[in-house]
């Protein structure tokens, strides 16, 4: 039996050294991402494979729990400190090439709100990314409690494990508003941005996992995604904020 | 989107694997309780059934740290390949076969206690050895509750998910299997590809319980349990 078990992981666990790269990114970016992959193979024949859900989520795996992520796009700050405190960030970091926005959302037989503090009065539930689990809930929170409305609102809030879930939350009509980034509602034709958190910008955090099999072959995907013309129109066109890509993941500062 | 075609192939690809290793396994530690009087007996007993009273995610978790970075089979897993075995779909074979082994234990102990003992024995006086004996002897006498073990055994492991995607995550292609795939599906609001798996799952439930059936209907008269009259 032993015999056994050991052959089945000699033989198979190696298949992660295809060659083909485990992108671990945010739910906000499982669209563009897919569609840039998807771009990429045609241009070079290669592909990737993604991983998407809560940044914290993720960021947790790869960091304490030994996920065998090749590359990260995680939103915000606290995901990129868990891998940068895991020591696993190779290279840099491309900071503030890709920024999102936080928006309200309204789905069916909404009453018209317009400010945060329309949204407590209301008690509506409210869909809204786990804090502990996703940046996009977590930036929610400190919207709510820079408004001085975290208390009153809590009974409102509706957690879920991702902003996408939050999206379909809204979607559904199972919650009449929610709280996702600006690109996730631009997804949505079943859902109303209602107004944007206003000083709230929110920076991807994207690099390559030193020590991973394929992290050479997932920065060649940063890179490309990054600086590609066609890959960043797909980010743009989705409503994100593209700049520059200064610095792509791994590259010593060119 | 990852094609339903494949999340089914891989989710049978760590159901009958969990099942490989559950079923032996299960058969060795149902032998032992039912016909072997030993010390720490009782703890056996409930080890083996401990996986019933158990959330699967604590079930997930402990495997985690056995086969991550802080456990021995995933520091074995990195010496011979570089790295553990945690979020890969052995993980989830390995989580899979721990939820089903009670289920294979005990269809295989209630057929075990139904096969009368003097018949062993009576094999064993005659010169068969105890691996013999089990094969010849007892197994077919205790067929039924191989039948039932396998098959309760694989479509628990086929629907595990606590388990599955705390050890094993639930990466697309790689580890993510039907019930974390609907999941997912239902969590993203893609309500048709979620029915879709939904069905496929209830298409499987029902072909392995016609496989059961099929397989006790195929009993021939004289194959009954040897001390009852077969009856139907």
């Amino acid at each position: 039996m032993t015999i056994l078990f050991v052959g089945v992981i000699a033989c198979c666990s190696g298949k992660s050294e295809d060659g083909v790269p485990l992108i671990f990114a945010a739910a906000s970016l499982s669209d563009v991402l897919t569609e840039s992959a998807d771009i990429y193979e045609r241009d070079t024949g290669k592909r990737v494979d993604f991983s998407f859900g809560g940044s914290i989520t993720l960021a947790n795996q790869v960091a304490n729990l030994g996920a065998p992520a090749d590359g990260v796009l995680f939103a915000g700050g606290e995901p990129g400190q868990l891998i940068i405190k895991a020591g696993l960030m190779l290279g840099g970091n491309a900071q503030r090439v890709i920024t999102n926005s936080v928006v309200v959302i309204g789905g069916r037989d909404f009453p018209v709100i317009r400010s945060l503090a329309d949204l407590a009065l209301s008690n509506e539930r409210i869909a809204v990314a786990d804090p502990q689990l996703a940046p996009a809930g977590t930036y929610a929170m400190l919207a709510l409690e820079a408004a001085g409305l975290a208390e009153t609102i809590s009974d409102q809030l509706i957690f879920t494990g991702d902003v996408r879930a939050a999206l379909a939350a809204v979607e559904s009509g199972n919650t009449k508003y929610g709280i996702v980034y600006m690109t996730d509602a631009l997804t949505s034709n079943r859902v109303e941005i209602l107004f944007e958190i206003q000083d709230l910008s929110v920076d991807y955090f994207i690099t390559g996992i030193t020590e991973a099999h394929n992290s050479r072959a997932a920065q060649t995907f940063l890179n490309y995604v990054l600086i590609e013309s066609a890959t960043r129109e797909v980010f743009k066109s989705a409503g994100f904020e593209v700049r520059r890509a200064g610095t792509g993941p791994g590259d010593p500062g060119g | 989107m990852n094609s339903d075609i494949s999340i089914v192939a891989l989710s049978l690809q760590i159901a009958l694997v969990a099942t490989a290793v559950a079923l032996p396994l299960g058969m060795f530690f149902a032998w032992l309780l039912v016909r072997k009087q030993f010390r720490g007996k009782f703890i056996l007993d409930v080890l083996v059934s401990l996986p019933l009273a158990l959330p699967p995610v604590v079930i997930g978790y402990t495997l985690l740290w056995l086969v991550g970075t802080n456990g021995w089979i995933g520091r074995l897993s990195e010496s011979i390949s570089g790295s553990t075995l945690a979020f890969t779909w052995i993980a989830a074979s390995l989580a899979a076969a721990i939820v089903s082994l009670p289920l294979v234990v005990r269809s295989f102990a209630a057929a075990l206690a139904g096969v009368d003992p003097r018949l062993e024995i009576a094999a064993r006086g005659l010169g068969a050895g105890s691996v013999r004996t089990f094969l010849t002897v007892t197994l077919p006498l205790a067929y039924r509750g191989v039948i039932a073990g396998v098959l309760l055994g694989f479509v628990r492991a086929l629907s595990e998910f606590g388990a599955t995607i705390v050890v094993a995550g639930n990466i697309p292609g790689r580890t993510q299997t039907v019930p974390t795939a609907i999941f997912t599906r239902i969590s993203a609001g893609d309500t048709d590809a979620a029915w879709r798996l939904a069905l496929a799952s209830v298409v499987l439930g029902v072909i392995a319980l016609a496989i059961h059936n099929w397989l006790l209907k195929r009993t021939s008269a004289t194959g009954a349990n040897g001390s009852a009259r077969a009856n139907r």
